[in-house]
């Protein structure tokens, strides 16, 4: 896979749009997820997503191999963090965000097989609130646990892609972790029988 | 409420990452503190949640449109797009050096020339020196000697000292250049001809922001009561070719002066477009390199 990786690479690096665009089939909705968890707006995600894929093609001499996943998303976290600066200094609202009261606007989520309609209502629910949890953290806590809970990434991988020490990742995923439970708990959207378990538990 | 150094090692419990002792430890607390338990537990669920998060689908394809990539790269040329606003900035700062280097020149020079210039308004001011060119003419034209008579004449003394020094420095060419000096007298010192002794007294005269030869020439040349324009003429030109040497060397101090100041502007200039070329370079390193 890696050596598969490696020759789209180069022949992305010699010009071949096919070869590279094999790679962004690979990871758009690796790279896209990203976007939406980190952006939490779904046409912000689509354009930050694109965005990262003409940067990397633009780019792609200097990817000197490696794990290309790891090279793709630090692009695309680069890409989220310049969109929330730009936020930042000209903040804004979408008229249809303020207008929209359906779920429409919403990205689709993926169902599991066979689950249940109101299994699949209250996955959506705390989808939401997970969403809303994730936004009220800081810029590099959210990437950290999105790349970590979320993508189901390594220590070592996302110290690469944040351009941290492994000690500072550990530090702000626990912060960002904890955070998100206590946004979780304070808005007591954390399932009632999570919090009575918790309770009750035994962890060993 | 735990501390952060608890957060931590619970964080690390959760995802393995704990040292074998660190983990007998923890598990050790684990067993004793029932808050400690709860925490660990709420974090496992907030993880556990994130873990479970379905995908999101994607809105559309994120692949990239051959035809507009070749077309951007087409239009954008390449390694000229990358550092074309590097280029811009270095073409717009040679530029406004260059003006600012040709200001300062302008105005170091004029500078130069009003310094100079009260110099010869003391050297005008000596009556000794007014008698030289006409110790030297007495031998060679009566109109010119004739005038001499108006001119405010010193002592003996003087008068022979000047013309010893006169026919040591042969002044016959002095009076030829007087009077066939051209009417554009601005242009002499730039004639590229070897310098003569004639030569060094009129650029010695336009060195120190005299009047043109010209006006000698003609006071010279005219014998019939223009005494007093030829008293003038002689004025101006004598305190220049007293000090001849001294006005050379004026002269090339200046252009010393003026050619270090514009060696120091150039390296000045050069410095400041080189810290702006490697200011944008870094930049572009940084942009790059995420």
């Amino acid at each position: 896979m890696a050596d598969e990786e490696l020759r789209l690479a180069q022949a992305g690096q010699r010009g071949d749009v096919e070869a590279f665009n094999q790679l962004v089939r690979l990871y758009e909705g690796r790279v896209y997820n990203l976007c939406y968890r980190m952006l939490g707006d779904p046409d912000s995600a689509a354009d930050a997503a694109q965005d990262s894929f003409l940067s990397a093609f633009r780019n792609i001499h200097s990817f000197r191999g490696g794990s290309f996943r790891s090279w793709m998303l630090r692009i695309a976290t680069n890409t989220c963090y310049d969109v929330l600066r730009v936020r930042k200094r000209r903040p804004s609202t979408s008229l249809d965000a303020a207008f929209d009261t359906d779920d429409e606007s919403r990205p689709i989520e993926l169902a599991d097989r066979g689950e249940a309609p109101d299994e699949f209502a209250l996955r959506h629910e705390l989808g939401v609130a997970i969403q809303q949890g994730l936004a009220t953290l800081p810029e590099d806590q959210r990437a950290v646990v999105i790349l970590c809970d979320i993508q189901g990434m390594s220590y070592e991988e996302i110290a690469h892609i944040t351009s941290a020490n492994l000690g500072t990742v550990k530090s702000r995923l626990s912060r960002g972790r904890a955070r998100l439970r206590n946004f979780l708990k304070a808005t007591e959207l954390l399932p009632s029988r999570y919090r009575h378990e918790g309770e009750s538990t035994s962890p060993l | 409420m735990l501390s952060d150094d608890d957060l931590d090692l619970l964080s690390a419990y959760l995802d393995d990452r704990l040292s074998p002792d660190e983990r007998l430890h923890l598990e050790q607390r684990l067993r004793l503190e029932q808050q400690l338990r709860v925490e660990l537990d709420e974090l496992r669920i907030t993880r556990e949640l994130l873990q479970d998060l379905a995908p999101v689908a994607l809105p559309r394809s994120f692949t990239i449109n051959s035809a507009s990539v070749q077309t951007r790269q087409f239009w954008s040329f390449g390694w000229f797009a990358r550092f074309g606003g590097a280029l811009a900035s270095l073409v717009l700062v040679v530029l406004v050096s260059a003006a600012l280097l040709n200001l300062s020149f302008g105005t170091q020079s004029s500078d130069s020339q009003i310094a100079i210039a009260p110099t010869t308004v003391i050297g005008a001011e000596q009556p000794e020196l007014v008698r030289e060119p006409e110790a030297v003419a007495q031998d060679a034209e009566p109109p010119v000697a004739a005038s001499v008579p108006e001119t405010a004449m010193a002592d003996a003394e003087l008068e022979e000292a000047v013309a010893e020094e006169s026919a040591a420095e042969e002044p016959q060419p002095v009076r030829h250049a007087t009077l066939t000096a051209p009417s554009g007298g601005a242009t002499l010192s730039e004639e590229p001809r070897a310098p003569t002794a004639a030569e060094g007294l009129e650029s010695g005269a336009q060195a120190d922001g005299e009047a043109p030869p010209s006006v000698n020439m003609e006071a010279s040349e005219d014998a019939n009561g223009v005494g007093a324009a030829t008293t003038d003429s002689t004025v101006v030109m004598t305190p220049a070719r007293a000090p001849t040497q001294a006005s050379q060397l004026r002269a090339a101090e200046t252009d010393a002066t003026q050619s270090g100041t514009s060696a120091v502007g150039w390296v000045i200039g050069v410095a400041v477009i080189a810290i702006l070329a490697l200011a944008v370079w870094v930049i572009w390193q940084r942009r790059t390199a995420r």
